[in-house]
C-alpha cells in the first residue's frame, strides 16, 4: 500500500509552476525527494498537507482520498522551527497531547531524556541541534505511519545528523511506516533512502529506486580532446569545467571503452548537479 | 481544537510579567488621578487583545504552516481562534470584575465618585473589544499581520476622510446640535443590548469572512 500518493499535482505561481507531479511513498520505504533550491520540493509537501491550495491533482493518504483527519497519522518536520520559543518541553507536550489522538507522552519524554534535553528550559535556550531533536521527537511521538520531513537535517553537525538518520531508519523498521524525506543533502539519502525522486524546475526528472539510479547513471570525466572525439549521442548531460568535462551517461549508452574515464563513484549529487547545471549536446 | 486553544493561551505565559507591570503602573496612575477606571480596565483590555497577539506570534514562528499540516481543517483553525477570543473576553471580564471588587472594597469612596455602573462599563468595553477583533480578524486572515496593519489603517483613513468630506459638504453631522445628554442616557439604558447585538452580528460575519479568506491563503 502507498502511504502517500500524489497524482497529476499542478500548482502555478508567477514565476514557477509544478507540472503534473506524481509521487508514491510505499509503506516500509524511505523516499528521498531531491532537487535544487526552488525546484518545488517544499511546494509539493505543502500542497500534500493543505498548507498550500493546489490548482489541480489528487492526494491520497493511506489509500484514502485526502481528509484532514488522516493527518493524525502524519508526522512533520519543516526546515524552519515552528515552536514558539517561549514554550518549554512541557508546554509542547501539553499542546501535542491535545492535538494528536495517539500522542504518547511516555515516548516523547523518553526521547527527550535520551537527547538530554532539559524539560523546564524554554526552547529559545536550546541549541539548534537540540531544537531539531525536539521537533523530531514531537513528530514521532504520536505513532504516525508517515513522516514528511522537509530538510530535517539542514544546519546540523554530522554527529547529530547521523543520530537523526538512525531514528528514521528505526522508524521504517515497522513495515507499515514510511518517510518522504526532502533534502538537498543527498549524502544523507545515499545511506537510508530506498527510492529517489528528483525534481527540477517543478517537473519530476526521475522517480526510481536509489540502487537503480546509481546503476543507471554514470559520471565520467573527459579532457577537452577526449570530449571532442566522444560520441555525443551517448551523452545525457555534460558540464564544461576549467580543465575538463564532466559527462553524465545513462547505463544503456555506456560502452566498455568508457570505463577508463570513470574517475570517481557516481553520487546523487553528481547526477543532480549535471541534470540541473549541465548542458544537452546539440549534435 | 483544544490543542490550538491551549497553544494560544500558552502564548500569554510570555506576557504575564508585562501584565503585572501594566497593572501596577495603571494603579499608580489611577491613584494620582483619583480615578480607578484605568486600573480596572487595563489588564482586562490587555487580555482581550491577546487574540490579536496570537496572530503575530503565529506569523513570527511560521506556526500556521505547521498547524495546517496537523489534523486540523482550516475551518477548525479559525473556529479555535474565534473561540479563544470569546473565552478571553469572558475571562477578562471576570478579571476586571475581580479587580473592580477588590478596589471597591479597599477604596470604596473613590469608585463611588466614578458614578457609573462599572460592571456594565466593563461589559461594554469587552463588547467593543470584540467588535474591534471582528473587524481585524478577517483582514489579518486575508493579508497576514504585517500587511493587515496598512490595509486597516488605509481603510480607516479613507472612511474618516469620506465622512469628513460628507459632513462638511452636506452639513450632516452638526455636533453642536446633538443632544449629548439624551444620547448618554439612551446608551446607559440600551447600550449593552445594542452593542451586544452589533457585536454578535459582526462577529458572525467576521467568522464567515475569515473562513472565506483563509481558505485561499497559501503558507
Amino acid at each position: 500500500m502507498n502511504n502517500l500518493e500524489v497524482n497529476k499535482l499542478n500548482k502555478t505561481f508567477k514565476e514557477f509552476s509544478l507540472k503534473d507531479v506524481n509521487i508514491k511513498v510505499p509503506a516500509g520505504k524511505i523516499v528521498g525527494l531531491i532537487g535544487e533550491n526552488g525546484a518545488g520540493k517544499t511546494t509539493i509537501i505543502k500542497c500534500v498537507l493543505d498548507a498550500m491550495a493546489k490548482d489541480s491533482g489528487e492526494v491520497k493518504l493511506f489509500g484514502q482520498d485526502y481528509n484532514y483527519k488522516l493527518k493524525d497519522d502524519i508526522g512533520i518536520v519543516y526546515d524552519d522551527s515552528f515552536i514558539n520559543e517561549s514554550f518549554t518541553i512541557r508546554d509542547l507536550n501539553l499542546i501535542m497531547k491535545n492535538t494528536y489522538s495517539k500522542w504518547d507522552q511516555k515516548l516523547f519524554y523518553k526521547y527527550i531524556k535520551e537527547f538530554n534535553i532539559p524539560y523546564k528550559k524554554e526552547i529559545k535556550k536550546l541549541s539548534t541541534g537540540m531544537r531539531k531533536k525536539v521537533e523530531i521527537a514531537a513528530c514521532i511521538s504520536h505513532h504516525p505511519r508517515l513522516l514528511i520531513l522537509d530538510e530535517p537535517t539542514s544546519g546540523l553537525d554530522p554527529v547529530i545528523r547521523s543520530e537523526i538518520l538512525d531514528m528514521f531508519q528505526e522508524f521504517v523498521e515497522d513495515k507499515n511506516n514510511s518517510i518522504l524525506l526532502s533534502t538537498h543533502i543527498t549524502s544523507d539519502l545515499e545511506h537510508i533512502a530506498d527510492d529517489v525522486i528528483f525534481i527540477s524546475k517543478g517537473t519530476i526528472v526521475f522517480d526510481e529506486p536509489l540502487k537503480k539510479v546509481k546503476e543507471d547513471y554514470i559520471v565520467i570525466e573527459l579532457d577537452k580532446d577526449e570530449f571532442k572525439k566522444f560520441n555525443k549521442k551517448d551523452i545525457t548531460r555534460y558540464k564544461e569545467n576549467r580543465n575538463d568535462y564532466q559527462v553524465l551517461i545513462e547505463k544503456k549508452n555506456m560502452k566498455k571503452e568508457y570505463n577508463k574515464y570513470i574517475k570517481n563513484i557516481t553520487t546523487l549529487d553528481d547526477i543532480m548537479l549535471l541534470y540541473i547545471r549541465g548542458a544537452i549536446c546539440e549534435d | 481544537m483544544r490543542g490550538l486553544i491551549i497553544k494560544d493561551a500558552l502564548t500569554l505565559k510570555s506576557t504575564w510579567k508585562n501584565l503585572v507591570v501594566m497593572f501596577i503602573g495603571s494603579m499608580l496612575l489611577s491613584y494620582a488621578l483619583a480615578n480607578y477606571t484605568l486600573a480596572i480596565i487595563t489588564v482586562p483590555m490587555a487580555l482581550l487583545t491577546s487574540g490579536m497577539n496570537t496572530f503575530q506570534t503565529d506569523e513570527f514562528y511560521n506556526t500556521l504552516s505547521y498547524t495546517l499540516s496537523g489534523p486540523y481543517s482550516r475551518v477548525k483553525m479559525i473556529s479555535a481562534r474565534y473561540l479563544y477570543t470569546l473565552l478571553m473576553a469572558v475571562i477578562s471580564f471576570f478579571v476586571g470584575a475581580i479587580i473592580f471588587t477588590i478596589i471597591n472594597f479597599t477604596l470604596n469612596p473613590i469608585i463611588d465618585a466614578l458614578n457609573i455602573d462599572m460592571l456594565r462599563f466593563l461589559l461594554m468595553l469587552e463588547l467593543a473589544g470584540l467588535l474591534v477583533d471582528a473587524v481585524f480578524y478577517p483582514i489579518i486572515y486575508k493579508y497576514g499581520c504585517e500587511k493587515a496593519r496598512f490595509v486597516l489603517l488605509s481603510i480607516v483613513m479613507l472612511l474618516l476622510g469620506i465622512a469628513a468630506v460628507v459632513s462638511v459638504s452636506f452639513n450632516v453631522f452638526d455636533m453642536a446640535q446633538l443632544d449629548w445628554e439624551a444620547i448618554i442616557k439612551w446608551m446607559e439604558s440600551n447600550g449593552v443590548l445594542v452593542l451586544s447585538s452589533i457585536t454578535l452580528i459582526l462577529f458572525t460575519i467576521s467568522y464567515g469572512l475569515s473562513i472565506l479568506f483563509f481558505k485561499k491563503r497559501d503558507f
